[in-house]
Formats: C-alpha cells, structure tokens, sequence
C-alpha cells in the first residue's frame, strides 16, 4: 500500500478512534463521583434521622419546612432543635454543642448529601405535591443513624421516573408522568 | 559498510512521538472534560451577626433583613 | 577508521547510548503521568458547599420564596412608588407598586437599575475623619460640636430638592437648635427658566404635575417629557394610552414637538419642528398670538394685547419655514380647548416657558391636563445664581461648617476651580452620602449613609398620596441614614428629636397623619401603610392659580429682544444618568441612549449638513470654542446650528464612572444656563471610535418595522396578513398545554429602554464594558432598535423592542450539533447552558440576531457585593455559552406551582415577564397565543399586526402591531 494511502486508511481512522477512546476513558474516569450513591459524609452533629424521624416519629416536613412551598424543602434553623432540645437530653455533648451554636448566633454548616450541579432547577413543590414520598428518591430516611445518598445523582434517574411515574406516585393518582422538556429544570 | 547516516536518529520512530503527544493531548482533555464547568456562583445566607465596629472597611458582608418592615406578601 | 571524525554528537535525545529513552521507560513516564491526572481528579466524592441554614428562624423568609416591600424612590423632586423584590433578605429586584393609583405597578428604570446603587462596591462603608476611618460617636461628636459653635458664623446644609415632609420637620428642627444655619436645596437637573416664568406669573411655585391621558394635542418646545423631564413615567403612560385608536377607543393624540436635537420625545412626535432653542420664545408669543386673535380666547388680566404685535407668525423669520405646520399646530389647539397641553423644557428660555403658561391659561387646560389642583407647593430650589452667592461666602470665610447631603456640587456645579477655592476655607467640611465621590475628596468628614433600600422616609408630590420609604434590608455596611445623622446631633445640642429617624416618623404620622379621632390603632395603621407603600387622602382641590398679565408683558418684550447665536450648544439630561448620579452604575452606562444608540459615553450630537460641512464622521473629535475634545455623532433630524450633549458624564470618581465620557457642566454657563452660545465648531483630526450599539439606522426596504400614516391605518382591511403557511421542511411543533407568546405595540412603544434594564435585572445579564460593545459583543437580551425613515424636518422614527422570536421554525434550533437549544411544548425555544459547546452557529443563523454569546468570562470577576443582585432562579453563565430571552422562564415556572398550589390552572395572566412588568407604556403583552380569548391573542389579530422578517417563514411568537403617526386629519385636535 502507498504510504499515503496507508495514512489515511488506517493510521488516521485507528488514531482518530485512539484519540477518542482515551478522552472519553480518562473524562469518565475523572469525573468527580459527587454522582454516586452511598456517599454518606460527615455531619457537624451527628444528628440520626433514626432517632427522631424513626423512633420519634416526628414527620419530615415539621424540620424541612420548604419541601411544599419551596424549591428547596431547606434544613431546620437550630432554633427548630431547640423547641425540643432546649429541655430533652440537655445533658448530652452534641446538644451541648447545638444549644451553644444557638447562644452564640453561630450557624452550622451541614454538608451536603443530595447536591444537584447549580444548572439544575429542581423544585421540590411539584413532587411533593404529586404525593411522592420522601423517601422514593431520599430513601428509608427513617433508618439512618447517618444520611447516605440513595439516589444516583444523574439525570438519568429523573429522567426514568418522569418518563413513567408509576413507581413513584402514590396508587390511583392521575399522573403518569413529569415534564421531560429542558427547559422544565434547566434554565 | 554502514549505511549513509550521519544524524544520529532516535531508537523511536517519529509515529511514536507523535502518538505520545496525541495521547497525553487526549487524556488532558478528557481530564478537563470530566471537570464540570458551570459553576454558577450560587449564594447561601450568611447568618452571624453583623458587628457593628467601624475597624475594617473590609468587614465581612453579611445580609440581613430590616425587623420593622412590613411585607407585602411572600 | 574515517567515519569517526564524520560522527557529529548532536544533543538529541536518544543519540547516543546514555541518553536513550527505551520505549519501555517512555511507556512508564506517560503511564504515571496519566495516573497522577487521574488521581488529582479523584476527589472525596463532591460537594462544593454546605447547607448553611438560619440560626434564628427569621419568619418572614421562606428560602425559594420571594418577598415583596412597597417603598419608594426618590429621584429629585419626583417620588416613584416601588414594589421591591426580595430573596433570602436581599433586594433583588425592583417594579413599581401595582397599589398606586397613578403608577399602577410602573416605576422608572432608575429604581430597577439603582438596586446596583446599593451593591455598589464603592460604597462608603465606615465614617472617615480626614482620610481616616473612624467611629459614629467621634464623627457625631465633631459635627456636633463645629454646628455648635459656628453660632454667628454661619453653617450651611446644602441637600438636594426635599419633598418628604418628615425631612422637611427635621431639618426645621436642627435650623432651629443652630442659629444662623443656612439650608440650601440644590437640584441641578431643575427647570430653572419654568420655576422663574412660574413665580413671575403665579407668585407661587407647584410640583409639575399633568394628565397626559387627557391630553389630545400635546405642543412640547425642548420638553423631554417621556425621556428627562420630571415624572416621564406617568407621563408615558398617558401619552401611551392615546396612541392605540383600535385597542383604547377614543382616537388618538397629536403630538408636536420642538426642539433643536432629537430628544425622545421628538423621536415620537407626529410633527417635529427642528427650531433652534433660541427661537423657541418668539415662535412661543407667536402661537399666544395667534390663539388669542383667532380662537378670540381672552388674554389675561393686566396683558393687553399691543404686547404682542410683534409676534404674528408670518413675520417671524424663524417661524416662515414652518409656517403650515405651526398654522395646524394652532388650529388643533383651538379645536382641543382645555384637553391640550403646552409644555416647555429646561433649555427653553423663561419667557417661551412664560408662553407656554398663557397658553394652557387661555386654553383652559388649567385643571384638566394641566393637574394643578392636586399639586402640593414645590420646594424652593436653589438657582446656581444663588449657589455662586453661597460658594463666595464660602471663599470669603464666612462658612463655619459646610454639611452637603446626597448633593454632588464639586461635579456638577460649573466653574470648578472657583468651587475647590471656597471650600479650603472651610474648616469643616462634611459630606453625607453613598460614595467617595468628587465632593466627598475635599470634605474632611465624610459620613456614610444608607442607600434609599436601606432607608426610612415618606414623601409628598400631591395632595391625595402619601407614599413611604421603608428599608428591604437591614444596612450592609457600617452606615447610618442621614436624617438619623442629624438626629444624633440634635440630641447632642440638646435638642432631642427621638432615638431614631424611624421613631420619628412614626411619631409624625401618629401626631400629624393619622386622621383625628381615628378608631384604628396606630400599630394597625401603620402596618397597613407600610404594607401598601402608600396612604390615600381625601384633599381639598388646590386654590386655582391667578395669572399675572402684567409679568407677561415684560415675558413678550424679553421674548422680542431674546438674542439670534451663531451656533447653540443644547444640555440635556441623560436619560440614563440623569444628572450623573447614576454613573457609576454598569447597567445605566450600557445601555445604549434611546436615539443615538450609544452607550459608555456622551458624543456631541451635530446636524448631518452640519457634520457633512466639516467632513465629520461618526467619532471624529472636535473642539467647541475653548473645553475638551469631544467625538460626534450625527443625529438625523436636528436642526441645523444646534450642537447637542448630554449631561451626566465625565465624572471622575467611581470604578465605573471615572473619565467616561465628558463633564458637560463645565459647558454651561455660570447661570447654569442649558443653552450657551458657541462661536465654532473645530475638527482636531483625531477620531475615537463610539461605543454604538446599532450601527444600521435604515430598514433598508424591509417591512421589519412598520409605522403607518392614520391614513394608511384606515384603509388596511382587518387582520391582512401575508400568506402564513410557507412550505416548509420543519415539522409541526407539538403543543401541551399554553403556547407562550407576546404582542409588542410600537405605537405604545416610546423606546424609553427600561424593558432592557428590567430583563437585566431579573436574568443576571452581564456588564461588558465599551470595548466589548464596539465589538458588537453586549448582552443585552432584549434590545431596543431605532429606525430613521426620510430626513431633515421629515424624519420619522420608530423604535422597536427585539428579542428571542421564539420561532415556531427556528433557524437556530435546527442547527445546534450538540442540542442546547429547542423546543419547549410551550412554544419556547429553550436554552440548555450546560450543553453549549459554543460552536456559535445559532447565532449565525438567527436572522434577528438575538443570541448573546459569552465570548469572554463576563461574570467571573463580579464584585462580592454585585453577586447579591443575582436572581438566585436565573443562571450565570460562564465563558463560551450562549444566551438569550427565555420569556422569563423562571416566572412561568414559579406561576405554574403557585397555580397548582391553588388548585387551579394555570392563567395567562399569572405571567408577567420582567420586561412587560416594567413598561411604562404597557406596550408589551405576554401570555397564551392558542387560547383566543387571551389579551395578547386578541391584539395579535389586530390589523395592525405584522411579524418581523416574516418572509423567512420563521413564524415567531411575537406579533408587534405598527407605530402609528397622526401628523394631521380628524384625531387630535379636531375629535
């Protein structure tokens, strides 16, 4: 074969796809795994869901107040733990820490579980409004000594339910599916 | 007789370095792909309370709504 | 053996055995190279920030839900009710109040763009003692104690006009604690020459204040009324609303304007006269003259009628050119009687503006158009003449303490050497305000205050409303409200007026306010005050005004004698930045000035024979007498001898504002006089490109903005339109639920531009500065254009707002490789961010030229400060993506669970975009074009309807229905 020919027949097409190959490995293989489930990070109190939305059964929306006004259903002010926990196990060391943050004017800083990139416009209003429960893509909240996220974080995820929503919505309701056009959560 | 090589050539043929650099060029780019690019700063609420001291022009901005003002709804 | 010497060791890699790089090692390099990128890429998995809630539960704010304050903005002597958007306790957004009656939810877009004024990373954030921070208590206590003593010299407190009367009791009270203060109110963008005709005729001095919507024939001589002079958003509004004979039945108005450049209003008149300021006088006498001997009106008592025999207008010279449209311009006031208004402006001498009040005397438009019975007195304002006198005593040592308040004379007082003289006898020099200004450079104390967000106040501009200021967000910095300033100091005096300003009105509206006798608690009162901005009275009408006839004589002899320059140099006001106030505010500089299409600067706008005379171009650089090098602009349709500039530029302080542009002040004259006489003009041979955000004036031939004749309007059948249904390769659009669209109506449309400040607002668009707009590179989503047609006395314009179509056939859909951009169900062409590679070919094939690219990193270096004005629902977006209107998406989404939340569908009306909200003409509609009985649907059928570019078959969204003109025929004058 003529060297030009052996160029353009096989060295530009093996090394085009080489190319290709290693961007789309090494891309994939460096992108930051903030997707993935079971990411369970440290909180500044460790505060168990267990405790008191399992055992005590107190509802999700007594502390995350926004989840149906809201796009964000938010995280309790410290002053919502001190309703109870100004008089309830006062003795304990991570009370003692909360109820010195709330004296000192002092936020906390809870690290993010379900962390959507900022081109994303989820809301929660409609979901919760569809009588999807939390724990449908929060998962079984109410068993974690710690948060771990139970949701692949992609949009392929969201995409699944809205396609076909019967999985998530609770039985007999009228919805079958959610908005799939960009600009419903993306602008 | 050797043959008319006078420059010493390298043990690697030219393919080869060119396929290195298309490589390395590859894997910084799929690297900088992996990298997500929209970081649109999105703002939290500062909640400390403001000191009222006059030492610093460069206090730290913390935002706060006016107490005595009334809304119209919200 | 031979070869040896033949060997040459070149330094190669590889050429010899020591340095060899096997291809074993190489393989290893590269392998733990691309390990090490692939580790530094794996980190824990991330999170970028945390969840920081409330320690505090604050009540009133549910993060993701906005809030909304009623307050006001105060801009000279006008008091703009607003209603001020809040996320997460910071303002982020202002519109008007829906609850005045007057403004009914449209506000000037000074307020929308003067949220930065509050962000301003500029801003003053500690008090300084000579160039020295220091505390409030050490600053108080020096003032305090320099007011205190300067008892017999005097102490001067110079603020700008004071229309709160809660102000107005406190500064009475602190004149009274310090004897021998002296209050100035200085105000540099007022109609001196209209407050003097006024006094002279009157004896007294009213707020302007007029009812456009009444108006069927509205003569304005230099009056920018829909672009500078006073309250231009009622004023908008009114005129607005008699320009759409088909949608408001009840004709439409007329209206005339003259004036030397093209002002906005000029650009919207239906005749425009290109007079020379200086002729504006006798032609003014002229048209008392003529109404008096035709229309046999009476002229007022004490004027007879000799004084006016030098004014018939075939006699005037300045009139001759004129003569058959200032021969309509009389019958159609005749024919109105008391439903026409005569207005003069700023750059129009005393005497025209003395004419002008004779006139709507004898028409009889006192009280009708002319709303002087619901004005309250108008403050009394300081003339320049009257500022020199105060700078002399200042220069002669006469000054003790000088306080200047929310005033800025140091640049824009004319005669700057003679300023910076007298203050450096000054011992103490205090400057209240926001910025390190020019002002605040000489001042030796220099007191931070709070921005009008952050403020307490109420104010008075007639007698039937009381609106109030109150603060959306506690104070940023380490500052204090000005009248809280002087509070401290009065209790230090001895002279106690209450804690705090706030207390203090509260008191005043319990005492004064609040109607005697009132069974409702003052708590309740106050709250629902506060809560709707405003308090409605029940007002006796004003006294009528009695005219002076005497004065106008001696106005006629004035007008007679007025002189005839060679060349005359027009101020005017910026509409942008008014009197510069506004110019370190990034929106305001580019936005692009409605008629020049210019921003980042003040070019000097001359007549294109003018231009034409001197071999000018568009940015070549001339001198006028003696002053600065300034770069022209041609401007079509101005009168030939008359230069035009703006004030407002040139300041220099401010990261913004500093040596943008030119500082007309300088120009004027002593008096502050708008109009200055020059000798010449001089090329200098320079050249200095202008910042131009439309280069293309003409419509070339395409039908892309129509304006009509009533003539044309009537004969057009209903609802013509061209063939809709090209062939076309696209498919159908599927439609679920509302199809999104807009009608825009040029007729409306004044091109005022703050439907372009309030998009920038809510869609966190970007500043660029002038290098990026003379590359055509601002990103502006929504634009205003302009288009000449004819020239001379018969130029026309129309202004048309252009934004995304929304094309149902998009061009820009089609050929996107990656698919960022397409079609919503609801019509919008959408937007994704994250997937624009920038590859740019929507942009090159939108045939509006809408699409804004990111081509440098725009928003990465905004200011800590300025990042607060960001709408949290709106993306910012990074380099190398691209943007455009997206109909205010984040508000349709917003209406659509708010709709749900109330169990019901969602409206058209639930949405309301930034830039419909914010038209003060209401020009623009936006809502559900496949539902029929939509307003906007209704107005899309009008037979004034067209869509742009049409021909292309792109089928857009938007419908603009046709400017209109109505230079003569049965509207106006003869209804």
């Amino acid at each position: 074969m003529h060297p030009r020919d052996r160029f353009w027949r096989v060295v530009l097409p093996i090394g085009t796809l080489a190319v290709l190959s290693t961007v789309l490995a090494v891309g994939y293989a460096t992108e930051p795994d903030r997707f993935a489930t079971g990411f369970a990070p440290k909180q500044p109190i460790a505060f168990s869901h267990k405790l008191h939305a399992g055992e005590n059964h107190i509802p999700c929306l007594y502390c995350h107040t926004g989840a149906e006004r809201s796009r964000h259903a938010g995280v309790p002010a410290v002053e919502t733990c001190m309703n109870c926990h100004a008089v309830t196990r006062t003795d304990k060391p991570d009370i003692k820490r909360v109820t010195a943050a709330f004296k000192a004017g002092q936020p906390l800083a809870w690290q993010r579980v379900y962390t959507l990139p900022d081109h994303v416009y989820f809301d929660h209003r409609p979901h919760v409004g569809a009588g999807i429960a939390c724990q449908t893509c929060h998962g079984e909240v109410q068993t974690m000594e710690r948060i771990s996220r139970e949701m692949l974080m992609r949009m392929g995820t969201c995409l699944a339910c809205h396609r076909d929503a019967h999985a998530a919505v609770p039985a007999g309701s009228k919805i079958t599916t959610g908005p799939t056009n960009c600009m419903a959560c993306h602008r | 007789m050797k043959s008319n090589r006078t420059i010493p050539q390298s043990k690697l043929p030219r393919r080869t370095w060119l396929g290195a650099v298309a490589a390395v060029a590859a894997a910084w780019t799929g690297w900088k792909a992996g990298v997500r690019r929209t970081d649109a700063p999105r703002l939290s609420v500062s909640t400390s309370r403001r000191p009222r001291s006059s030492d610093s022009p460069r206090a730290p901005l913390v935002v706060r709504p006016s107490p005595d003002s009334v809304k119209r709804h919200g | 053996m031979a070869e040896g010497k033949l060997r040459v060791k070149l330094p190669v890699l590889g050429s010899d055995g020591e340095d060899q790089v096997s291809r074993r090692r190489f393989l290893a390099l590269f392998g733990a190279s691309a390990a090490l990128a692939t580790g530094a890429g794996c980190k824990p998995s991330g999170n970028r920030a945390a969840i920081v809630p409330y320690t505090k539960k604050q009540e009133e704010i549910v993060p993701g839900i906005a809030d909304y304050y009623a307050s006001t903005f105060q801009e000279g002597e006008v008091a703009y009710p607003v209603l001020v958007k809040a996320r997460e306790g910071r303002p982020i957004h202002v519109e008007g109040n829906d609850e005045h009656p007057r403004y009914r939810g449209k506000t000037s877009f000074h307020a929308t763009a003067d949220l930065l004024g509050l962000y301003d990373p500029d801003r003053l954030r500690a008090p300084m003692q000579d160039g020295r921070l220091t505390t409030w208590n050490v600053a108080i206590d020096r003032l305090a104690s320099s007011l205190r003593e300067s008892a017999g010299r005097s102490a001067v407190l110079i603020t700008g006009a004071v229309i709160s009367p809660s102000r107005k009791t406190l500064i009475a009270r602190l004149i009274e604690a310090v004897p021998g203060l002296r209050h100035v109110e200085w105000e540099p963008s007022a109609d001196h020459a209209g407050r003097q005709a006024e006094r002279a005729l009157y004896g007294e001095s009213r707020l302007p204040r007029h009812r456009f919507d009444k108006a069927w024939v509205i003569v304005a001589l230099e009056a920018d009324f829909l672009g500078t002079l006073g309250d231009t958003v009622s004023a908008i509004a009114g005129f607005a609303s008699q320009r759409r004979p088909d949608s408001f039945a009840g004709g439409m108005n007329r209206l005339y304007v003259l004036e030397g450049g093209m002002s906005l209003t000029g650009s919207r008149a239906d005749v425009r006269l290109p007079l020379r300021p200086s002729a504006l006088a006798r032609i003014a006498f002229g048209l008392v003259h003529a109404v008096a001997l035709r229309a046999g009106r009476p002229l007022p008592e004490g004027m007879d009628a000799a004084a006016l025999d030098g004014f018939a207008l075939d006699r005037l010279p300045e009139a001759k050119p004129f003569a058959a449209a200032l021969d309509a311009l009389v019958r159609d006031l005749i024919a109105a009687g008391p439903k026409s208004l005569v207005l003069a402006g700023p750059a129009a001498s005393t005497d025209a503006h003395a004419a002008c009040l004779i006139l709507n005397h004898m028409l009889g438009a006192e009280g009708v158009t002319v709303a002087s019975d619901e004005s309250v007195a108008a403050p009394v304002l300081a003339t320049p003449e009257e500022l020199a006198k105060v700078l002399a005593d200042m220069a002669a040592g006469r000054v003790a303490a000088a306080l200047f308040w929310d005033v800025n004379p140091a640049y824009d007082v004319p005669g700057e050497s003679a300023w910076q003289a007298a203050l450096a006898r000054v011992p103490l020099r205090v400057r209240l305000g926001l910025l390190p200004d020019e002002t605040a450079a000489s001042c030796n104390l220099v007191l931070p205050t709070n921005h009008w967000l952050e403020s307490w106040n109420d104010f008075e501009t007639s007698r039937d409303t009381l609106t109030l200021q109150q603060p959306v967000v506690a104070p940023l910095y380490d500052t204090l409200q000005g009248e809280d300033v002087l509070l401290r100091c009065l209790a230090e005096l001895g002279h106690p007026a209450g804690k705090s300003y706030q207390d203090f009105l509260k008191q005043r509206w319990q005492e004064e306010v609040q109607p005697q006798g009132s069974p409702i608690p003052f708590a309740r009162f106050w709250n629902t005050c506060l809560h709707d901005g405003l308090l409605h009275r029940k007002a006796e009408p004003a006294a009528t005004r009695v005219l002076d006839g005497t004065a106008l004589a001696r106005a006629a002899a004035g007008a007679a004698q007025a002189a005839r320059p060679t060349l005359e140099l027009v101020l005017d006001l910026d509409p942008r930045l008014h009197d510069g106030r506004y110019a370190n505010n990034g929106w305001l500089q580019e936005m692009p000035d409605p008629i020049q299409r210019t921003s980042w600067g003040n070019p000097l706008a001359l007549s294109p024979a003018d231009a034409d005379r001197l071999h000018l171009k568009n940015g070549d650089l001339v001198t006028l007498d003696r002053g600065p090098a300034l770069p022209i602009v041609r401007q079509r349709g101005q009168a030939e001898g008359v230069v035009r500039l703006t004030l407002g530029h040139g300041r220099s302080a401010g990261s913004v504002a500093a040596q943008v542009g030119t500082r007309a002040w300088s120009l004027t004259t002593a008096a502050g006089s708008r109009v200055v006489a020059v000798d010449a003009i001089r090329p200098t041979g320079g050249h200095q490109d202008l910042a131009l955000a439309q280069d293309h004036d003409t419509k070339d031939g395409r039908d892309i903005a129509r304006l009509w004749s009533m003539a044309e309007f009537a004969r057009k059948p209903q609802h013509e339109r061209e063939a809709e249904d090209f062939p076309s390769l696209y498919d159908k659009q599927e439609q679920k639920g509302p199809r999104w669209g807009m009608a825009s109506d040029l007729s409306a449309c004044v091109g005022c531009g703050a439907c372009v400040v309030a998009c920038q607002s809510e869609n966190n668009i970007p500043v660029v500065g002038p290098e990026q707009v003379r590359k055509g590179r601002a990103m502006h989503w929504m634009r205003v254009d302009r288009y000449y047609e004819g020239e001379g006395t018969a130029t026309s314009v129309v202004h048309e707002p252009m934004l995304c179509q929304h094309c149902d056939n998009a061009p820009c859909e089609t050929v996107c490789p990656v698919q960022a951009t397409n079609h919503g169900p609801d019509g919008i062409n959408q937007m994704a961010y994250n997937r624009c590679v920038g590859t740019r070919y929507c942009a090159n094939n939108c045939p509006y030229k809408v699409r804004r690219f990111n081509f440098l990193d725009f928003t990465g270096e905004t200011p800590e400060s300025m990042q607060l004005a960001f709408n949290p629902e709106v993306s910012v977006r990074p380099r190398g993506v691209m943007e455009k209107c997206t109909f205010c998406v984040q508000r349709i989404r917003n209406a659509e669970q708010v709709a749900k939340r109330d169990g019901r569908g969602l409206r058209d009306s639930d949405v309301v975009p930034a830039c419909a909200s914010a038209c003060p003409a209401s020009a623009i509609v936006f809502g559900d074009i496949s539902d029929p009985k939509s307003e906007v649907s209704k107005l899309s059928r009008s037979n004034r309807g067209f869509h742009v570019l049409e021909e292309l078959g792109t089928k857009p969204a938007i419908t603009y229905l046709a400017a209109l003109k109505n230079p003569s025929g049965r509207d106006g004058g003869e209804r």
